[in-house]
This record gives C-alpha cells, sequence and structure tokens, in this order.
C-alpha cells in the first residue's frame, strides 16, 4: 500500500514531537525540516527558509528518499522580536525568514505536487494574530500575512489539485502565544496536541476536496466574531 | 462636515501625489500646517504649487525606507511646526501581477522595507512626540489587498494584512495615552494604477481591456472608481475630533466592493 509521504517544516520542539507522535506510523512516512538552527531540533533536514537553493537541496534529500510529496504543514513562531527595538535590519531578516520563507517553502514544495496533480499543504499560525498586542505586534502581523498568502496561492495552486489552508491556533501548551485564559474559551479549556493532529489530518486526507484558501479557527470557540 | 485643524500639525508620507495629495490640500484648507514627503524632489514641487496657502506646507525628501531619512523628516518637522499631531502613512502601492513562482524576492523584501517597516519607523518617531500631550491620531493607509487576498497580490497583500494587525496592536496599545490608531483601505481608486490591474484582468479572461473594465465596474456597487478626494475625506474625518471614540478600525472607502463580513 503507498504511504502517504508528509513534509513538515517547524521551528517548534513541541509541535514536532506531536505530528511524530500521530502521523510517524502506519500509513505515513514523515520528512522534518527543522527551520531554526537555534532551535536546537533533532534528526530532521536543517533548513535556511531564506534560501531558495538551500530549500531545493532539502527536497531533494527528502524526495531521494520519499519520491514524491503528498502534504505539507508548515509552523513557525521560534524567534521573538521586540516592536520597540529599532533593529531593523533584524525585521527585515525575520520577513526573510518567516513569510518569505514561507511562500519560498510552498513555492517549491507544490512544484513537486504540481507533479502528481494534488496535494494539500497547511500553515499555521495564532489566534492571536487577531487580537494582537504590540509587544507580540511582529510575530502576529507576520502570521496575518502568512494568513494572506496562504488565501492568496490557493486560488492559484488549486488549479493543480493542491489544496492550500491555514488553521488559527488558540491556546494551546506548546503554543507561544497560547494565554492561557480558559475562562474566556467557550469550552473551558485548552487545546489538545491530537485535536490539532486531527484536523490536519482531516485536511490532508481525501475527505476534504472542497476547503480551498480557508483559514479555520482551532479554539474552544475563544474567537467569537463573523 | 466642518472640520477645524487650526494648530493641528499632519505628517502625510506619499504626501505628493494621489490620495496623499488630495489629503494634504484639505488638512491645509482646514486649518492645519502640514508636513509632506516623497521621494521624488520633483513630485513635491509640483506638489507645493497645488496646494493653497502653501507657506503652511513643508515638503520634504525622504524615503521612508531608510532610516536616516524618516530621521530627518521629524527632525525637520519638530524644528520648523514643534509638534506632530497626526500622522498619515501613506506608502506607494505595491506590485500586481506575479503568481508564486514569479515573485521577485529582493523586491518582495524592499516592498516591506518600504510599507511594512516604514510605517513602524515614521509611527515610533511621531509616537515619541505625541506622548508628551497624550494625544495624536495616526492612520495607516492599507489598501484592500489586506483584506482580500489575490493570487496576484502576492507583495502588497501580505504586507497589507501585516498593517493591519499592526492598526491593532498600536490602537490597543496607546489609547491609554489618547493616541487613536486606524487604518484605511481604499478600494479601486482613480489614481491611474489600476490600469496594470485591468490589463491582467483582461488577459487571463481573454477579454478586451474595455470589457475587462466594464467587468470590474459591475462588481462595485456604485459602478465607478473613486475619487483620490474622497479617500481623503474619509481620512480627514478619522484625523477629526468627529471621530474621538474610533481606533483600531479599519474603514474600506471602496464603494461597496467588499462584500463579506
Amino acid at each position: 500500500m503507498h504511504k502517504k509521504h508528509l513534509v513538515i517544516a517547524t521551528d517548534n520542539e513541541f509541535f514536532k514531537n506531536h505530528f511524530r507522535d500521530f502521523f510517524d506510523q502506519g500509513n505515513y512516512e514523515v520528512s522534518y525540516f527543522d527551520l531554526n538552527v537555534e532551535a536546537n531540533l533533532t534528526d530532521g533536514i536543517l533548513v535556511d527558509s531564506k534560501s531558495t537553493a538551500n530549500i531545493q537541496n532539502a527536497i531533494k534529500q527528502a524526495f531521494l528518499q520519499r519520491g514524491t510529496v503528498d502534504a505539507f504543514v508548515i509552523y513557525s513562531n521560534f524567534i521573538h522580536l521586540d516592536y520597540f527595538s529599532n533593529n531593523y535590519e533584524a525585521l527585515m531578516e525575520y520577513w526573510d525568514y518567516k513569510v518569505l520563507g514561507c511562500l519560498r517553502l510552498i513555492r517549491e514544495i507544490a512544484e513537486n505536487m504540481k507533479n502528481n496533480n494534488n496535494g494539500s499543504i497547511v500553515n499555521i499560525i495564532n489566534l492571536q494574530s487577531r487580537f494582537p498586542e504590540l509587544d507580540d505586534a511582529i510575530a502576529l502581523s507576520a502570521d496575518m500575512a502568512i494568513l494572506n498568502l496562504s488565501k492568496g496561492v490557493a486560488a492559484d495552486l488549486i488549479d493543480y489539485g493542491i489544496k492550500c489552508n491555514s488553521i488559527s491556533l488558540g491556546d494551546f501548551e506548546f503554543n507561544k502565544f497560547n494565554k492561557n485564559e480558559k475562562e474566556l474559551i467557550p469550552a473551558k479549556r485548552l487545546g489538545q496536541p491530537i485535536e490539532l493532529m486531527h484536523l490536519i489530518n482531516f485536511l490532508f486526507s481525501a475527505d476534504n476536496e472542497y476547503l480551498v484558501g480557508e483559514n479555520i479557527n482551532l479554539d474552544g470557540g475563544y474567537s467569537r466574531q463573523l | 462636515m466642518h472640520i477645524n485643524f487650526s494648530d493641528q500639525v499632519a505628517v502625510i508620507t506619499g504626501g505628493s501625489k494621489g490620495i496623499g495629495l488630495s489629503t494634504a490640500k484639505q488638512f491645509v484648507q482646514s486649518g492645519a500646517k502640514v508636513v509632506i514627503c516623497s521621494r521624488s524632489q520633483d513630485n513635491l514641487d509640483n506638489a507645493v504649487n497645488e496646494i493653497e496657502f502653501s507657506q503652511n506646507v513643508l515638503a520634504i525628501q525622504c524615503d521612508i525606507g531608510i532610516s536616516t531619512d524618516v530621521d530627518n523628516l521629524f527632525k525637520k518637522t519638530l524644528a520648523t511646526f514643534g509638534k506632530i499631531d497626526i500622522l498619515i502613512n501613506n506608502a506607494a502601492p505595491t506590485s500586481w501581477g506575479p503568481l508564486i513562482n514569479e515573485v521577485e524576492e529582493a523586491a518582495w523584501l524592499e516592498a516591506v522595507n518600504a510599507k511594512f517597516i516604514g510605517y513602524i519607523r515614521c509611527t515610533k518617531l511621531a509616537v515619541e512626540d505625541m506622548l508628551l500631550r497624550k494625544s495624536g491620531r495616526i492612520i495607516n493607509i492599507v489598501g484592500m489587498g489586506g483584506r482580500g487576498p489575490n493570487k496576484r497580490y502576492l507583495t502588497g497583500g501580505p504586507i497589507n494584512a501585516a498593517v493591519l494587525s499592526l492598526t491593532k496592536s498600536l490602537a490597543n496599545y496607546y489609547g491609554p495615552d489618547g493616541i487613536l490608531v486606524t487604518a484605511l483601505s481604499p478600494g479601486p481608486i482613480d489614481t491611474g494604477h489600476h490600469e496594470n490591474i485591468l490589463n491582467w484582468m483582461a488577459q487571463e479572461s481573454g477579454v478586451s481591456f474595455s470589457q475587462a473594465r466594464d467587468t470590474f465596474l459591475n462588481g462595485i456597487p456604485l459602478r465607478r472608481y473613486g475619487s483620490p478626494n474622497e479617500v481623503a475625506n474619509a481620512i480627514t474625518f478619522l484625523a477629526s475630533d468627529q471621530a474621538s471614540y474610533i481606533t483600531g478600525s479599519e474603514f474600506l472607502v471602496d464603494g461597496g466592493r467588499f462584500r463579506s463580513l
């Protein structure tokens, strides 16, 4: 039986471990792209999202082992930049790493998926980008940019059978922007990693044929706006 | 609507043409002292010639993508007029057209620097002065691509979305200090920039330019482009005392084109 080949690009160790627990078994084979050397992730392919050539090499490595790619998920939130810093060079680098890096990764992975005329891409961002505080403004505005990017490219990639969607992550323990506001969450609890994995799995699956460019709030009902 | 900006000082980036220039004219007519900046000295000279009461206008050549230029802009503003009450962050439009595999990375990053980071540069310096009086208005001109992503707007769309998020952050943070921060997204405005988009639409749909234009205009409930002056009207209102309870909001000045909740 053909195993699905998933690629996960992240700089979040906890997310990676939960992903591994859920997907790295049974019907799936997983390639790990470790996005940030300082995040001290282990056993993945170290990928510099600021370099197209580096991404292409990583994809070659992963595909030499697995053939093609069926699904791709990206979640990046390791770096924190202070809004009040005047280091604009660092801010440019951050956008290069996170937002343009996301574009590069999607573009290069999608090139492979186009060969199969099929694929699924999931961008994970933070729900708090809809309720941003200035301390976190740099990261959360970049998340909003990724949400826009995800919806924008979805309309292009679906022509090749590739579904691109995003998940806005509410209060989960491994989410850096977790506010632990259980009293404000209608579900009265934090999200469980397994619940995120189930949603990703659904978006990857053949059961999802018509969700395209969608953003799903996985937040226990926290976001109550239209 | 009577607006009185007497004794108010406004800085308008991108103030030499289009929406920025229309806003500068309205502000000056309402009694404000206005600083306009642009990368082009020629455009600034033309703008000053167009504005009545130009003795109340200071034109400064400035690229908001360059920190030293922005420092100079605010230093000269304070040296000339003594304070900053209103900041209109109004950057040049970003390119429309490239699909994901056509995006030029260096130009993409330059656009981030020129708009998102440029807005931050200007905001920080304006806020420094506004905090002294616990009062101020910042209006970020965004663009519909922030709320309405498009496969051919992969530079401007994400940047505009980030500016919307930033606007909310700033409004939350500086509200208690009396500084109100809003966003304004112009829809299709008759400034000439839209021709490029219509050309793409015509090409993609295999129709003539005028057919693409008709189809596009039929998608706007008001069936026409807006004018820079109509956008300036909304900016003037947001900057005025009449908008004293509006912060963190996004105004869409788009003839009803954006139809979702």
